[in-house]
């Protein structure tokens, strides 16, 4: 049985232009919302897949911060003080994958 | 009967910009939302003086074009928020006809009293709250038992809560508030998005229900089954007397000997009923007082007006 749980995120950004959507950058964000909501330690976050192109992550948190991340990701409002909306597509406890996108946009995500 | 679909958003304000009342709504349907309520303001306590009396509430906005335009993709409703601090806003209400074009009418109370009138004689569907006034009005046990059982339900907005932390620990306060005097019942959860990124999923929305203080099905139900019992008791106060139609499933059976019908019906009624006679026998041999008892059994009782 995993100990993890898997999220799929997807960001829409209002200007996806003038942000630097890194792996790192969405850690971050992810883990001070969380932090600043439920004022206790971050826990350990593992990015899966990241698609900067998709705009989309796939990361993995312990089973016993799933709650917890669940509730905050719909709280998060903004990513580097630009309005956002992190919708979770999808959570499972087995491993998740993107879709099948074209061979381009294969290349560009990890 | 008046057809909705799940899910619903009954607050979206009113923007006088065609463009940001688009992306509001092509976000929605991108969500999976199909019936939403666009909500417009209006200030009871800012009225004018000269008004007094006459018709003072704002005809609900044309929103005909945008109808048009999301036809079958979404069902759009018109909701006015009652801004009030006293009640005075009950004659207003009974007198206005521009309220009868609203779908959904909110009261948003200012002051204490203004809460306690609002959940227990307000002609309204809704109790909604400023979440920038922060938390300085909580609703009472008895009131809020008083607004369930007229049918009433509270709003919880979570577009301030994404917008604004502040914001959040009020909204968390007030819900926990309905927690406690209340047990949660009777809670809907709408945005209030004044832009489209304020917008969240109906499952994401759901799941806030656990820093709500609701329950998983609480939280669904928020979405969901309370937003269509909402819609329907608006429905049920805009028309008042109504006439229903009842559709059979089956084949219809026309038949002409009635009274048979009625005597048979009365008949399958008393199957599980001992007959008189039997009954009489028994209570022969039984004293007095037992006769009154089974009298006044409930079985017993419907021999007797049979």
């Amino acid at each position: 049985m995993s100990q993890y749980h898997n999220f799929d995120i997807k960001l829409k950004l209002r200007d996806p232009d003038n942000v630097v959507l890194t792996p790192a950058l969405f850690r971050n964000c992810l883990l001070d919302a969380m932090e600043s909501f439920f004022c206790e330690d971050k826990p350990v976050l593992e990015i899966v897949k990241f698609c900067a192109l998709q705009q989309r992550i796939i990361f993995r948190v312990p089973e016993e911060f799933y709650e917890m991340t669940r509730i905050s990701i719909p709280l998060i409002g903004h990513y580097q003080q630009n309005p956002c909306h992190f919708e979770v597509l999808e959570t499972s406890k087995t491993m998740l994958d993107f879709e099948k996108v074209g061979e381009n946009d294969i290349t560009s995500c990890f | 009967m008046e057809q909705t679909r799940p899910f619903y958003d009954f607050c979206i304000p009113f923007n006088k910009d065609d463009k940001v009342m688009r992306a509001l709504l092509n976000e929605l349907v991108e969500l999976g939302y199909k019936t939403i309520a666009i909500d417009q303001s209006f200030d009871h306590s800012r009225k004018e003086a000269g008004k007094r009396g006459s018709e003072m509430f704002p005809e609900p906005h044309k929103v005909e074009h945008l109808r048009k335009e999301f036809g079958d993709k979404l069902r759009i409703l018109q909701r006015i928020t009652i801004l009030y601090v006293d009640v005075n806003v009950a004659h207003a209400m009974s007198v206005s006809l521009n309220l009868r074009k609203f779908n959904l009418i909110a009261g948003q109370p200012k002051t204490d009293a203004a809460l306690t009138h609002c959940c227990t004689t307000f002609n309204g569907d809704l109790v909604t709250f400023d979440p920038a006034a922060g938390s300085r009005l909580m609703v009472n046990r008895k009131a809020y038992q008083v607004a369930v059982r007229r049918g009433m339900f509270f709003e919880i907005k979570y577009g301030p809560a994404i917008a604004d932390s502040n914001n959040r620990k009020d909204m968390i306060k007030v819900a926990h508030n309905y927690g406690i005097k209340g047990k949660s019942r009777n809670i809907i959860f709408s945005s209030g998005a004044e832009h489209q990124f304020q917008l969240r999923g109906p499952y994401d929305v759901a799941n806030l229900a656990f820093i709500f203080g609701l329950s998983e099905d609480q939280g669904k139900n928020a979405v969901d089954r309370h937003c269509r019992q909402l819609f329907l008791r608006a429905e049920s106060r805009r028309l008042g007397k109504t006439i229903m139609f009842v559709k059979g499933g089956g084949p219809i059976v026309f038949s002409d000997s009635s009274d048979d019908n009625q005597g048979d019906s009365q008949d399958d009624e008393m199957e599980g009923c001992p007959k008189e006679e039997e009954l009489d026998e028994e209570s022969d041999g039984a004293n007095g007082e037992n006769n009154e008892e089974e009298e006044n059994k409930p079985a017993n009782k419907r021999l007797k007006t049979a």
